[in-house]
């Protein structure tokens, strides 16, 4: 890791008016939410559209703009920069969630409230363990896309895996009508279904149901490592022409 | 050290549903240390792709690039690379200071003179006033001379410009002039991508002339091993026959052409001129004529 | 490109040697943590009222689950214990039924809840637990008696369509 490219990518964040303000709005929902002491770690499921953005910017943009081939001609591993990026980006997130987290309980201490320590900070850790995942994504979709490809390809994913296993339970089920045949084809053979919804859970896992769940945790972090591997044996392989775009 | 070395450069753009569209097809280059070699040709000729392959952003398909003796990407190599693209894209929310810290970092010099080295970078530019504000309050100017700085930031063996002089003033040029000079005498090996032929022949020691991705000609600029003179003599003050027993050269019309090896033999062929009593009205060197040879080979 | 400059520290492209040790050190722990599931304290099947649960299966295509149990009924816990609050399991019945619970108060009061007693005779419900699936489709509704362990009360789940 290059702690050169991390604190960079802090400062890029910090720098930017829409971090600050989108993490402020976020302090302040916490607070107004544990006021009046809504369901403890609620506050989190904001999160999701602020770490899109966040983790956007890596690679994909840079490559387009130009940055990547100045990036480049320095003597930088392109594995150590994108981790790195990968780093600075989740670090960014982290620290709002924490900020959040502080805004939340502080609220419902001042507001006499119960803190609920195992169930809200439980959210914060599944948030921030998402917060990996998802910017490891975002690099993987970064790594052979330009512009901001990488977020129409995670939400289209998203959107797509959603729809298309929820047809086909649906399908699934039919006993009778036009699509009867295709339920029979897909009671007989489960796997069609199950293998989309392990692809949909793997990719955008629900919340877990338990607070530190260990298995939903592991699942988020090794598919983030192999995420992030994947990442890394495309990027080597790009190539990087300038003036091309 | 060895230089720059490309040796039979192919590549080839590859789209899906379409044909490739060959590029480079097995290019030639040598740039030795402190060597200044200027690379034009027109638009699509492949000097982009051609210098993209050497500094190691795109594969080539065939033939070989090393860079005294190593790949391109190689770690080490790059430490002694500098690179100054055509447009500077960089984060425009930090300041010019900020961005030659991040990449002198990046080029890993060393911390204890890291602010010394982007003081005198700044200074030497001409940026150190504007050190303080964001690259997007700079102009095209100042971004490109921020561009320079950042590839001189370690004082690089090997150096990689293009369109230096792109939409710098005039003061600027020659600022860019006397870096390359600069870059020249420290013995670096300098290839320059360039549209501007008058800067080409000023800072050059030769030129590549890229056509339809072969190497269509190359011309030693400042050769002072073989020198091409004019001498013009007054009209009615010589005899052909004469100036040519004394020099074993006719001249045409009035003007006396000699292709000599050092400034003694320009001296030499002079006098025996006078020695003949013809009037020298006049005595040059030929320069190469970029354009006229482009022109010719576009 | 040459293969060779994929662990050569001095290339530019060269991997990091730990992120692959790391991303398999990470899956064989997921492997092996699958094995040990983690409980929760409560149920977590977001159980459905009686009277609200045909008109939420018909919207939703769901079939019904029915799981008739006594507060005095020994496999009856052990199946919640086991079922009801593992993570997995419960997320498959919320997903896939429309999950209604029904506790029987015979032995206790005299008599049960009206809706209970309605369900037990219309099922033919005579010992616990029994859990009952009633299909959108036209059809014998599926039907388990007692607690055969959790991989066949799984098996019995995940063959319904």
């Amino acid at each position: 890791m290059s702690a050169t490219v991390i604190l960079e990518t802090l400062r890029r964040h910090f720098a930017h008016i829409a971090y600050v303000a989108a993490g402020l709005l976020i302090v302040i929902i916490a607070a107004t939410m544990a006021a009046v002491d809504a369901p403890a770690g609620s506050t989190f499921q904001v999160f999701s559209l602020f770490m899109i953005i966040a983790g956007c910017q890596i690679i994909g943009p840079e490559f387009s703009s130009g940055t990547l081939q100045l990036i480049l001609s320095k003597p930088i591993h392109r594995s150590r920069y994108l981790l790195s990026r990968v780093a600075g980006v989740v670090l960014a997130l982290w620290i709002a969630i924490a900020l959040a987290y502080t805004a939340d309980v502080a609220a419902r201490a001042i507001g006499g409230h119960d803190i609920a320590w195992r169930v809200g900070g439980g959210a914060a850790v599944s948030i921030a363990a998402e917060a990996v995942l998802l910017v490891s994504l975002m690099a993987l979709f970064g790594a052979f896309t330009r512009s901001y490809m990488n977020v129409a390809l995670y939400l289209g994913g998203q959107i797509l895996l959603s729809m298309v296993a929820g047809v086909l339970q649906m399908m699934q089920r039919m006993e009778r009508g036009a699509f009867s045949a295709f339920g029979a084809f897909l009671r007989a053979h489960p796997g069609v279904v199950n293998t989309i919804r392990t692809i949909d859970q793997n990719l955008y896992p629900d919340a877990p149901r338990i607070p530190f769940d260990r298995n939903w945790l592991l699942l988020v972090f090794s598919n983030a490592a192999i995420a992030l591997l994947l990442a890394c044996v495309i990027f080597r392989r790009r190539e990087v022409p300038y003036g091309a775009d | 050290m060895s230089g720059i070395q490309v040796r039979a450069l192919t590549k080839a753009y590859r789209h899906l549903g379409r044909a490739p569209v060959n590029v480079l097809h097995g290019v030639d280059l040598e740039v030795q240390p402190g060597e200044v070699v200027g690379l034009i040709g027109p638009n699509g000729a492949g000097k982009t792709t051609l210098m993209s392959c050497i500094v190691g952003f795109l594969r080539p398909d065939g033939g070989e690039v090393s860079i005294d003796g190593r790949a391109s990407d190689d770690l080490g190599i790059r430490r002694r690379t500098g690179f100054v693209p055509e447009r500077m894209n960089f984060d425009r929310r930090a300041t010019g200071r900020a961005f030659l810290r991040y990449m002198a970092k990046l080029a890993e010099v060393p911390h204890a003179e890291l602010d010394a080295r982007v003081d005198a970078l700044l200074e030497r530019l001409g940026l150190a006033n504007a050190q303080k504000r964001l690259l997007s309050q700079y102009s095209r100017g100042m971004l490109q001379r921020i561009g320079m700085a950042q590839a001189l930031v370690r004082e690089p063996e090997f150096l990689f410009l293009d369109e230096p002089t792109s939409g710098l003033d005039p003061h600027g040029v020659f600022l860019v002039r006397e870096l390359i000079a600069e870059q020249k005498a420290r013995g670096a090996a300098v290839l320059l991508n360039s549209h501007q032929l008058a800067e080409v022949e000023k800072v050059c020691d030769r030129v590549v002339f890229l056509h339809k991705g072969v190497i269509a000609r190359a011309e030693t600029l400042h050769d002072t091993t073989r020198m091409t003179i004019d001498v013009t003599l007054l009209a009615g003050s010589f005899d052909p026959a004469t100036i040519a027993e004394a020099t074993g050269l006719t001249p045409a019309e009035n003007v006396l052409s000699a292709t000599v090896a050092s400034e003694a033999e320009i001296a030499d062929l002079v006098a025996r001129v006078i020695g003949t009593g013809a009037g020298v009205i006049d005595v040059r060197r030929r320069t190469a004529d970029l354009e006229s040879i482009f022109r010719g080979t576009a | 490109m040459a293969r060779t400059d994929l662990w050569d520290r001095f290339s530019q492209r060269a991997l990091p040697v730990w992120l692959p040790v790391a991303a398999v050190v990470l899956i064989v722990a997921r492997v092996i943590s699958s094995r040990y599931e983690v409980k929760s304290p409560v149920d977590l099947v977001r159980w459905v009222l009686p009277r609200a649960a045909e008109q939420m299966a018909r919207a939703a295509h769901k079939p019904i689950l029915y799981e008739f149990g006594a507060e005095w009924c020994g496999p009856c816990h052990v199946m919640e214990e086991e079922v009801f609050r593992d993570a997995e399991l419960a997320k498959m019945i919320n997903d896939k039924f429309v999950p209604v619970k029904l506790v029987d108060t015979r032995r206790e009061t005299g008599k049960n809840l009206p809706e209970v007693a309605t369900l037990e005779s219309r099922f033919g419900v005579r010992a616990f637990p029994t859990v009952v699936v009633v299909l959108q489709a036209e059809g014998a509704p599926r039907t388990m008696v007692g607690y055969p362990g959790k991989a066949e009360f799984e098996t019995f789940l995940r063959g319904i369509p």
